[in-house]
């Protein structure tokens, strides 16, 4: 129901100091475009809430060699706004894709992760590109593979104590065609019914490599290696695709609720694939 | 087809042109202040305690812990209720608190007001309530069924838990189907429809040393006087009600904020403090009105040559546990089932029934769109079966001057429906069109388009159901220095009111739109004007507007002459010229300060009540509305065939609405009103279970964004006057969102060779549609 | 907690309770009502504002997410008296109906000229697709967007 006021924030001079707060039970709080909103449902009381948006460790967007390290705190729009974006066309299809202008400005990458919720449009691309997310806590730094990280809806592998310092993505090898596409009941604003993201390396209308990721279809994003296989050395077209629309629909494990069936859900994720062969021209 | 010119002079200078809103700059600045920008001193916020359960006995009710919250100033239970315990809308069923007996989840059982918001919330929470649960019944169907339990207050229904069924009977429906080559019949299906107005409801209650005082966002302030005058026990003169800023109705505050300033009343005046009760959305969505949602059937026949011969229609709405509009939006519904055709044999059951959910009440369109939806559909499945252009067959059949309507009134002026449907077929190059789409879906392999047609009428006003209600009243005030203050007794809930009315004004006064002021509407200025609904308020309380402005004319022409010593003078240039000698003038203002000098009575007070109706409700025959408006609506749609997405690419809008005073604003009007026909046809859906409904929010409700809207729009009016309107003018506000929806339906069924009976087409319900038609 | 920051261009400092939400706090403790709240949790865009550039929603905002922040009204669009292009071309196209998502429309639509001053009308859609809107259909307030973008910056 109703309230104005939330929990009480602390606000730390440094990284360390937002880690000792951690440890002592304040719920970091970075843009709070979904902590807000669980809060004020009264789903989750933390003691307090430590707010980390502004600490300038956690919101650098450095590009190099081989890959993007992006902070926890660094919003949606200034990623998007950043070369990181211009990089890595995937990333910037998928934050395109959420929610709203004044949501991306407000909301991180690094939240969006933390929610772990299997429809984060943010987390396709972290699938996609093999992306490792480093962590610090009372014990030290480690860093986790993205599907290590999370484990299912609103659950992750962060021990107490432990915030999200920044997520490396890697650059993809060679040049991959990156698609996109969330299926809704409207047109924005919307959180994904299914998702599907992808990379595919192509030679001569050839499918050479491709990465698949699905979203709202399982507890977590899910990448269905055995399409990823079966679609080498095809040609991107749908009629050549239309074999694997089953397979991939195969690879979900989707529920029902208020947006959709779950059947719904397990066909559309599969016919995604055909929309995926028509969207990405093999040529250009 | 040529374009109707209206047969009004030419000569209007203020109606008919695109004025600026009066009320848009103080909104564009946040100026504009809507009831939750409001304070008083000392005031206290206030919050009702709601039933969790469908249908229950109140065993106990302890609200001990409630009143020992230390910020908790006043605690309400029906007892201290110092008038009746009753919110009366058409009939008295409904408590303001539950009576011993809750009948839905979200009824009120008691009040608190406390000196915070979060302390009100917090406070509420500590109320416990003893249940005994009663069975309860969520679907109208089985709440008609011998054994359903019993929901509906005895008294207010015409048997069990039916309020009320009401019927045509026009000619033999049986010959009618006999002399039929063709016969299409099916069922259909609706949900709620969420009003979704941006601005939650709310209200203020001031206790005053004269009586009451309530502020808020409202469409109906004389209903909300008394309602407060009865649950307060005072006499309506003691009770005033002042209508703030309002964030959009569409009917969602028409019969709503009459509880919700009773609740605030009573609270305020056993604090003996302002108390201020603003909804949060949860609970607005939750606990208040929202369109029916219905069960319909229909049978409809005709000849070979697409001429309609019968049409037979059974209907269901699930009214919730009390009666509050639902008789009203029964009967709306009933004398809009059998369309803008002309049929000579028709037959409508109609039934409204209790169940233990939230009271549906009125929505823009009032009980029309869920036939709309059928009607509709059905033209274009026997155009189908016939082998018809469906705008061929619509226009065969539209209503014309000279033809009966379904309840068998003549009409015999003002319908432009067959001039509509040939311009709307003209601006989409309809012909065109359909081979453009043809192209694309031979084209492309995982998109179809669909074209789809609707044509609707709408009886203006409150019909006779409710003629008592068909008036308005008016007052003008010339002040000193040549401005002028209107005061009207229908609100601006952003549908644009307050400009035209002021339009309409200056016209009658002959002086320019920005001499006149419109004043908040207080129930202590004007008569009684019956409610904000219907699309009523230009026809009707332009009417009023019009008779104080030609009486207060009268006498500044009066003083003119008087001035300039001529017997004649002619208005111009905001200025009144005698006659023989235009170059003799005197501006309003000198008028003006001459009336005040000379002691002459510078205001009028006007009054109209709307053309008489009858009807009679054993046969349901009768001159049911004293005018109809009408439209012809085009959608194209665009379906993704692997998801079932759906979107409107383009959509052509050609509304008759008699003489359009703003064309502007008329435009806003059609263009919002299709977009809540696209949200209605394409994605609000607000499930619903065991009475609760279970995502009264905005992230599960959705309403279209800008993104849903079509690439391109084009609306049109063919103004065919009404000679018992301002300048020609009939209603327009609801059409829009009743005609939209069917033809966004249509196109769906066009699109995917499948038809379409229920709303909404949500990707799923539209792949599965894909998948039958395949 | 005290916070300051800048609010419409002037210095202000101000406690607030440690969960105050910007939202509150502009509206009942500073008087500033053009910024209203339609659902309190983000989904409407009604509480639009602009920090820093940048859209905002001051529902799901701390006051202490603005401290050392620059934080635009509605009220500061037009401090001076004189309405922005934006304002003024709401009006002129009867872009505003009910009004109560007009300030939230505004600010967003500020926002997005800032960014990209010649926005398309589908850049003008996309970018307005946060702030829900019942009355108004949209068309006359993606007019009076591209109609401002006009105005300030002709082709």
């Amino acid at each position: 129901m109703h309230t104005t006021g939330l929990a009480e924030i602390v606000r730390p001079r440094d990284l360390a100091e937002a880690v000792r707060l951690a440890a002592e039970g304040g719920e970091p709080l970075a843009g709070g475009t979904d902590l807000f909103v669980r809060l004020r449902k009264g789903v989750e009381r933390p003691p307090f809430l430590v707010y980390i948006g502004d600490l300038p460790e956690l919101r650098r967007i450095s590009v190099g060699e081989s890959k993007v390290e992006i902070g926890a705190a660094a919003t949606h729009a200034e990623i998007l706004a950043s070369p990181a974006a211009a990089r890595l066309p995937i990333l910037r299809l998928a934050l395109e894709a959420i929610a709203s202008p004044a949501i991306r400005a407000m909301g991180t990458l690094g939240g969006n992760l933390a929610n772990a919720s299997p429809a984060g449009d943010g987390l396709i691309p972290l699938y996609l590109l093999g992306a490792r997310v480093n962590l610090v806590g009372p014990d030290g730094e480690r860093a986790l593979a993205v599907e290590e990280f999370v484990l299912g809806p609103g659950k992750t592998a962060l021990r107490p104590g432990e915030v999200i310092r920044s997520l490396d993505l890697p650059f993809p090898e060679g040049a991959p065609r990156a698609y996109f596409r969330k299926v809704g009941r409207r047109r924005a604003l919307i959180i994904a019914i299914a998702s599907l993201g992808a990379l595919l390396w192509l030679r001569d209308g050839t499918i050479e490599r491709a990465r698949l990721a699905l979203g709202s279809v399982a507890p977590t994003v899910v990448r269905p290696r055995e399409v990823e296989q079966a679609l080498v050395g095809r040609p991107l077209a749908p009629d050549a695709l239309a074999d694997l629309v089953e397979a991939l629909s195969a690879a979900t494990r989707p529920i029902s609720d208020l947006r959709a069936s779950a059947g719904y859900r397990r066909t559309v994720a599969g016919r995604l694939l055909l929309d995926l062969a028509c969207t990405i021209s093999p040529g250009g | 087809m040529a374009r109707v010119k209206a047969p009004v002079e030419e000569a209007e200078q203020v109606v008919g042109k695109a004025a600026p809103r009066l009320d848009a700059e103080a909104k564009v600045r946040g100026q504009a202040r809507y009831a939750d920008d409001l304070s008083f001193p000392g005031m206290l916020y206030g919050k009702a305690i709601r039933s969790d359960r469908p249908h229950a006995r109140i065993l106990r009710l302890d609200l001990s812990q409630v009143a020992a919250h230390p910020k908790v100033a006043c605690v309400v239970t029906p007892k201290d209720i110092p008038g009746e315990n009753v919110v009366p809308i058409i009939y008295r069923d409904m408590p303001l608190l539950a009576n011993g007996v809750v009948r839905y989840v979200g009824e009120p059982i008691a009040l608190l007001a406390a000196e915070t918001r979060e302390a009100a919330v917090e406070a509420a929470a500590l109320a416990q309530v003893a249940y005994e649960d009663l069975p309860a019944v969520f679907d109208p169907l089985e709440a008609t069924r011998p054994g359903a339990p019993q929901v509906a207050v005895p008294a207010a229904a015409e048997g069990g838990n039916v309020f009320n069924h009401m019927v045509i009977r026009k000619g033999d429906v049986e010959r009618g189907f006999a002399e039929a080559d063709v016969v299409v019949a099916g069922e259909y299906r609706v949900g709620y429809q969420e009003h979704a107005y941006l601005e939650p409801q709310g209200v203020i209650a001031v206790p005053e040393d004269s009586g009451i005082t309530v502020y808020g966002t409202l469409q109906c302030p004389f209903y909300v006087q008394n309602a407060v005058a009865a649950v307060m026990g005072f006499p309506l003169a003691k009770v005033r009600i002042v209508q703030t800023a309002t964030g959009g109705g569409f009917g969602g505050k028409e019969d709503v904020p009459s509880h919700l300033a009773a609740m605030a009343a009573v609270l305020a005046w056993k604090a003996g403090r302002p108390v201020k009760l603003v909804l949060p959305r949860d609970e607005d969505i939750a606990t208040t009105s929202k369109r029916h949602p219905g069960l319909v059937r229909y049978r409809t026949g005709a000849k070979r040559d697409g001429t309609l011969t019968a049409v037979e229609v059974e209907f269901y709405y699930n009214a919730g546990a009390y009666q509050t509009l639902s008789s009203a939006v029964l009967w709306r519904g009933l004398i809009h089932a059998a369309g803008p055709y002309r049929i000579p044999h028709v037959k409508v059951d109609g039934y409204s029934v209790a169940t233990n959910t939230v009271p549906c009440g009125a929505f823009r369109g009032f009980g029309s769109p869920q036939v709309i939806f059928a009607h509709e559909s059905q033209m274009d499945e026997l155009a189908r079966e016939l082998g018809m252009d469906p705008l061929v067959l619509r226009h065969k059949n539209a209503l014309r001057v000279g033809d009966e309507t379904a309840t068998g009134q003549r009409l015999t002026e003002s319908v432009g429906l067959p001039e509509a449907i040939g311009r709307a077929r003209e601006l989409s190059h309809w012909d065109e069109l359909q081979d453009e789409v043809a192209a694309f879906n031979a084209q492309e392999r995982f998109r179809r388009r669909g074209l789809g047609a609707s044509t609707v009428m709408y009886g203006v006003g409150m019909g006779a159901k409710a003629p008592l209600l068909d008036k308005a009243g008016a007052y003008l005030k010339l002040e000193a220095d040549g401005s002028v203050t209107l005061a009207v007794g229908t609100t601006e809930m952003g549908q644009g009111a307050q400009t035209v009315l002021a339009q309409i004004a200056a016209e009658g006064l002959g002086v320019p739109l920005a001499s006149v002021q419109v004043a908040p509407v207080d129930t202590s200025r004007v008569p009684d004007s019956g409610p904000t609904v219907a699309s009523r308020t230009t026809t009707v309380q332009g009417m009023a507007v019009l008779d104080a402005a030609e009486k207060l004319r009268a006498r500044i022409v009066g003083a003119a002459m008087e001035m300039l010593g001529c017997p004649k003078v002619v208005p111009g240039d905001g200025r009144f010229h005698d006659a023989r000698d235009p170059t003799r003038s005197v501006s309003l203002a000198e008028i003006a300060r001459w009336m005040w000098a000379h002691n002459w009575d510078m205001a009028a007070s006007g009054w109209a009540e709307a053309r008489p109706v009858d009807w009679d409700a054993k046969t349901g025959l009768g001159n049911a509305y004293f005018v109809y408006a009408y439209a012809c609506h085009i959608a194209e749609v665009e379906v993704d065939l692997l998801t079932g997405e759906t979107r409107v690419t383009r959509f052509w809008a050609v509304h008759d609405s008699g003489k359009i005073v703003n064309p502007e604003t008329a435009r806003g009007q059609v263009i919002g009103g299709i977009a809540q026909g696209i949200g209605y046809a394409l994605m609000e859906e607000l499930p619903a279970e065991g009475g609760r409904i279970l995502y009264p929010t905005f992230t599960a409700y959705h309403i279209p964004t800008a993104m849903d809207m079509p690439d391109e729009f084009v609306v049109e009016f063919v103004e065919a006057s009404y000679s018992g309107g301002p300048f020609g003018a009939k209603g327009l506000g609801e059409v829009p969102l009743m005609a939209s929806h069917a033809a966004v339906a249509n196109a769906i069924s066009a699109a995917t060779g499948t038809r379409l009976r229920a709303y909404p087409a949500t990707p799923e319900r539209v792949l599965d549609l894909i998948g039958r038609g395949a | 907690m005290r916070i300051q920051f800048r609010l419409n261009g002037r210095p202000v400092a101000v406690d607030v309770p440690p969960g105050r939400r910007l939202l509150d706090l502009l509206r009942e403790d500073l008087g500033l009502i053009g910024t209203k709240e339609g659902c309190g949790e983000g989904e409407c865009g009604a509480c639009t504002v602009v920090v820093d550039g940048k859209p905002r929603l001051a529902c799901l905002t701390a006051a202490v997410q603005v401290e050392g922040k620059d934080v635009l009204t509605i009220e500061g669009l037009s401090e001076a008296g004189q309405l922005d292009p934006l304002q003024e071309a709401f009006i002129e196209t009867a872009g505003v109906q009910c009004g109560f998502c007009t300030p939230g429309l505004v600010m967003a639509a500020y926002a997005l000229l800032r960014e990209n001053p010649r926005p398309t009308r589908d850049e003008v859609r996309a970018y307005l697709s946060g702030n829900l809107c019942r009355c108004t259909g949209y068309a006359q307030v993606v007019e009076a967007v591209l109609r401002a973008a006009e105005k300030a910056c002709p082709r």
